[in-house]
């Protein structure tokens, strides 16, 4: 089946999918004909969890995934009876509370659940999900506290839903028959919240861009050179709203519209009525192009990859076209009902996050930067002079242990600058984290620019006499300022300091997009096979602080272990 | 809704649920599968479409596509 085949296929599903309130019978009528990568999901639980798997299917269908529930029994003490031989991309532990609040008082439950999680963590390396079913409220803050104490441990939170359901959240008629005090209504709405949200947030890399049509998208109406001619209806100006919302947590907005520029601009100077306003647009590719050229105008000028775009227009021949000629491109058929689009958009397999985006929320800001930074290194030949006029902080940290999240995004959400391509789960950061072996380094930078953050993560272990850095991860964002190799020399060096070493190797592999890493690999370490260990030699180990105009500053103060 | 109209949409709600085609005949004695979580699968599924609520006792009652077409067709003419 090809992408634009598949692309309109699940266009199909969205009336279904995110319908206001989707029913078992809507949903498990649908069936994909496209190809589905595996998803193997492992349910440790005290109550029925099989409702709420069966009715996710198609939700994961439309990500590409095909889930395959394995079930515990049901037990109340977590045991965690896991057969060694199966591994799982996730684990759920799906616990109904009310069977405990009798028998035990809320700290001592969260201690024990902070335990048996940990427990379960020593066991296995995959993302821990915690859902608690009848919690009180006043538990939450204590089991939220009880869950992030273990790496890769999230809790999902439930009050939302039963918020909307109010007293249809539990069945307590059906649960002798069902297993479960949940209503199907709520099995429905927590489906959904896994399968587009909780699940996403932890197997995928986030989308970092949603890039929009103009007519019937944003808006009811064709611009054409007429601002009056577009209608901005209740559900288009919320949809505008939410968008905006999506900005702020750290998610690009480009505009990808067949129109003329100048009557774009003109729209939105006179439209103030728009929740959306020009500046909200990091990217925009306005013309009479081909949108998957306009596409890739956004990933440029965005500097991400064209699998990290959400494209949204309301013609579903446009989708089918830029998803054909654009692979990995995510896709969405914007409705004649806003409400639609959305609703959708809410539960977009990618586009949640756990509320970890701090390093998405820079991104915004430090785009604006680069551009004047391109200006600046244009106006000034002497790259010590363009460093000097950016002010530029560099921060190394040995063993970031309350930056444990960041690391792990970098890890697995890094392609260009990315030299071994291990994507870390958060469990093995923690372990590295904790060896008297292995140190784990974040960089950080900063310029008067803009504050960039945590942009490099190193990952390095003592064998023998040799230092081997296994992980090597800059983000986009810090290339270009001609300072990777300090950034890089500056990480080693501090972890020399507390592992000595006679030499030091790179582990590498070639990938899809990383050259920028392996070229850089091979300026000291000269060809590189496709994969394997690369020793750099005295011209790396020279790179210094000294030959810079930077600040930098070196912190290790966070290890449990030592 | 005809009584041959409620048989079809039961039939294929049963077929949704258990995942391959469903006769008229079907029952839980007689379908592989509709065991008692798919059956309760089938009760919310019929409930939404149909917007009717099953008593607690008459949950387990309601287990073959005649018994619920039958049930259907009875609310219907109430």
């Amino acid at each position: 089946m090809q992408a634009f085949e598949i692309a309109l296929s699940r266009a199909q599903w969205q009336p279904v999918l995110f319908a206001d309130r989707p029913t078992r019978f809507s949903l498990l009528k649908l069936r994909p004909t496209w190809p589905l990568a595996p998803v193997v999901i492992r349910v440790h639980r005290n109550h029925a969890f099989e409702h709420v798997g069966d009715a996710s299917v198609p939700w994961f269908a439309w990500w590409g995934r095909a889930p395959k529930f394995l079930y515990s029994d049901y037990d109340d003490s977590l045991s965690f009876a896991v057969a060694e031989d199966t591994s799982a991309h996730l684990e759920v532990i799906w616990l109904d509370l009310g069977r405990y609040h009798e028998r035990s008082d809320g700290a001592s439950l969260h201690d024990w659940i902070a335990e048996r999680i940990a427990a379960l963590r020593a066991r296995l390396t995959a993302p821990i999900l915690f859902i608690p079913v009848g919690a009180h409220d006043a538990d939450y803050p204590g089991l939220a506290g009880a869950v992030s104490r273990t790496p890769g441990a999230r809790m999902a939170d439930l009050r939302p839903l039963q918020a909307e359901l109010g007293a249809d959240f539990f069945d307590t008629r059906a649960a002798l028959h069902s297993g479960t005090n949940l209503s199907d209504a709520a099995c429905i709405l927590v489906a959904r919240e896994l399968a587009c949200r909780w699940a996403p947030a932890l197997l995928r890399p986030r989308i970092k861009a949603v890039a929009l049509d103009l007519d019937q998208t944003l808006f009811a109406g064709v611009l054409g050179e007429d601002h009056h001619a577009v209608h901005l209806t209740a559900e288009h100006a919320a949809l505008q709203r939410r968008l905006a919302e999506f900005r702020s947590q750290g998610i690009f907005l480009a505009l990808v519209s067949r129109n003329d520029l100048a009557d774009v601009r003109r729209l939105f100077e006179h439209r103030s009525d728009f929740p959306l306003q020009w500046d909200h647009f990091s990217a925009a590719a306005i013309g009479w192009q081909d949108k998957a050229e306009s596409l890739r105008q956004v990933a440029r000028t965005l500097n991400i990859g064209e699998d990290a775009i959400l494209f949204v227009d309301d013609n579903a021949g446009e989708i089918a076209n830029a998803a054909g000629q654009l692979p990995g491109l995510a896709t969405l058929h914007a409705q004649e009902d806003a409400s639609m689009t959305r609703r959708a958009l809410e539960y977009y397999p990618g586009l949640w996050s756990w509320g970890d985006q701090e390093a998405d929320n820079l991104r915004i800001a430090d785009l604006a930067a680069s551009q004047k930074r391109l200006q600046m290194a244009a106006e000034l030949s002497d790259p010590a002079e363009y460093l000097r006029s950016l002010g530029v902080e560099l921060k190394i940290e040995v063993s970031p242990a309350r930056s444990l999240v960041r690391c792990h995004q970098l890890s697995q959400k890094t392609n260009q600058f990315n030299l071994n391509l291990q994507r870390l789960s958060e469990a093995a950061l923690a372990e590295a984290l904790g060896s008297r072996d292995s140190r784990v380094v974040l960089i950080s930078l900063a310029d008067r620019l803009a504050d960039s953050g945590p942009v490099g993560l190193l990952v390095a272990q003592r064998e023998g006499d040799a230092l081997v850095i296994s992980e090597l991860a800059i983000s986009c964002r810090a290339l270009g300022r001609r300072l990777e190799d300090l950034m890089v020399a500056e990480a080693v060096h501090a972890v020399l300091a507390e592992l000595p070493a006679s030499r030091v190797e790179f582990l590498h592999r070639t990938g899809p997009r990383n050259a920028p890493a392996r070229d850089w690999l091979m300026r000291f370490a000269g060809p590189l096979p496709d994969e394997g260990r690369a020793p750099v030699g005295d011209e790396f180990m020279k790179v210094t602080a000294r030959a810079y105009p930077v600040t930098v500053t070196v912190k290790s103060d966070e290890r449990s272990n030592d | 809704m005809n009584d041959q109209t409620i048989e079809g949409a039961v039939a294929e709600i049963c077929a949704a649920v258990l995942g391959r085609p469903v006769g008229s005949g079907a029952s839980r004695a007689t379908e592989a599968g509709w065991d008692s979580l798919k059956h309760i699968q089938i009760i919310f599924a019929v409930e939404a479409h149909f917007g009717v609520r099953f008593t607690e006792e008459e949950i387990p009652t309601m287990d073959s596509v005649a018994r619920l077409t039958e049930y259907l067709g009875q609310r219907r003419g109430s």
